[in-house]
């Protein structure tokens, strides 16, 4: 590719010196902001070939670049339902927030609802960010 | 726009280069699939930039090599992945049609056991349709099943694998000669 900068180091006039593998290792490697609710779709995303609408509050979403494990990290965050009024929860599990496979090195699977843990809610905005190594 | 030469370049340098350069793609097909028979049907929806980096060709692998990674994370003594070098160093595929695409992401995305088996059973358990095609609302959500009238029905409307079949990739480009060595997957 044209325009390639190959560097160890970057220096700031001000702050110091930073190794550029805090960079590569350190950035978010995939993304995806979608809506669970009735339109179902996805909005906006990084690294994602495409999210399944398992149940309600239950979603699992597929990497185009594969992790090397499955032992990065997920966060999971909704829009808080407009019409909610208990407290909630959003997770990345497979179900109900108490384990089962959760991520692996293709995949995700995320869950959201209210504090009774059988409760699942749809959200018209998921957000799921994943750290880690590629392969 | 052309597509720079991506082989040999990891594969997630070029889908930053595909996030910066191609507008998103909003597919309106859906696959819907019943992976048991206890969970509720589940709805595929492509991603908007993978579609269109799929659309513009050069830029994804082809999807067998999924299937190898996949194969070594199902051994027994996996720790992490040492041939990620497949995603990266295996000649990217050419573009593909917005139907070409699904049948891709199918294979890629969907498990295994369903769409080998789709329709083997007395109603199809995997389906591509138009996203107009679904209920409206999210009610019964978790009851949500493929309408035995609609497979049976309309093939205008709802269009199986087996229709795409016939305009759809060709399946040699898809299987590898490695791939059928290893015998790996299963």
């Amino acid at each position: 590719m044209a325009g390639k900068i190959i560097a160890d180091q970057i220096q700031s006039t001000t702050a110091g010196t930073l190794d550029t593998k805090y960079v590569v290792d350190g950035s978010v490697k995939s993304y995806v902001n979608f809506n669970q609710g009735t339109v179902n779709v996805i909005r906006k995303s990084l690294n994602i070939s495409s999210v399944t609408d398992r149940a309600t509050g239950r979603a699992s979403g597929n990497f185009t670049s594969s992790f090397s494990d499955a032992e990065h990290t997920a966060t999971a965050m909704p829009l808080y339902p407009t019409s909610g009024t208990a407290e909630y929860w959003s997770c990345i599990s497979n179900d109900s927030g108490n384990g089962g496979v959760d991520t692996s090195k293709t995949s995700w699977n995320q869950t959201y609802g209210d504090q009774n843990e059988e409760h699942f809610w749809d959200s018209n905005k998921q957000m799921i960010m994943v750290v880690g190594d590629l392969a | 726009m052309n597509t720079p030469e991506f082989k040999g370049t990891h594969l997630f340098e070029r889908l930053l280069w595909a996030k910066e350069n191609l507008e998103p793609v909003q597919s309106d097909y859906r696959v819907v699939f019943e992976s048991d028979v206890d969970s509720p049907a589940s709805i595929l929806v492509a991603d908007p930039n993978w579609m269109a980096a799929a659309k513009q060709g050069g830029i994804l692998p082809p999807v067998w090599v999924y299937w190898l990674l996949a194969a070594d994370e199902a051994h027994p003594d996996f720790k992490k992945h040492t041939r990620g070098y497949l995603l990266h160093d295996t000649q990217p595929i050419g573009p593909l049609t917005e139907e070409q695409a699904i049948e891709y992401l199918i294979y890629k995305d969907v498990p295994r056991h369903v769409w080998e088996n789709y329709n083997k059973g007395n109603k199809p358990n995997l389906i591509i349709c138009n996203k107009s095609q679904l209920p409206k609302t999210r009610e019964w959500r978790n009851a949500w099943s493929i309408s035995d009238e609609v497979v049976s029905g309309n093939i205008e409307t709802v269009q199986s694998i087996e229709y795409q079949e016939t305009e759809g990739l060709d399946l040699t480009e898809m299987f590898s000669e490695e791939l059928n060595r290893s015998k790996v997957y299963a």
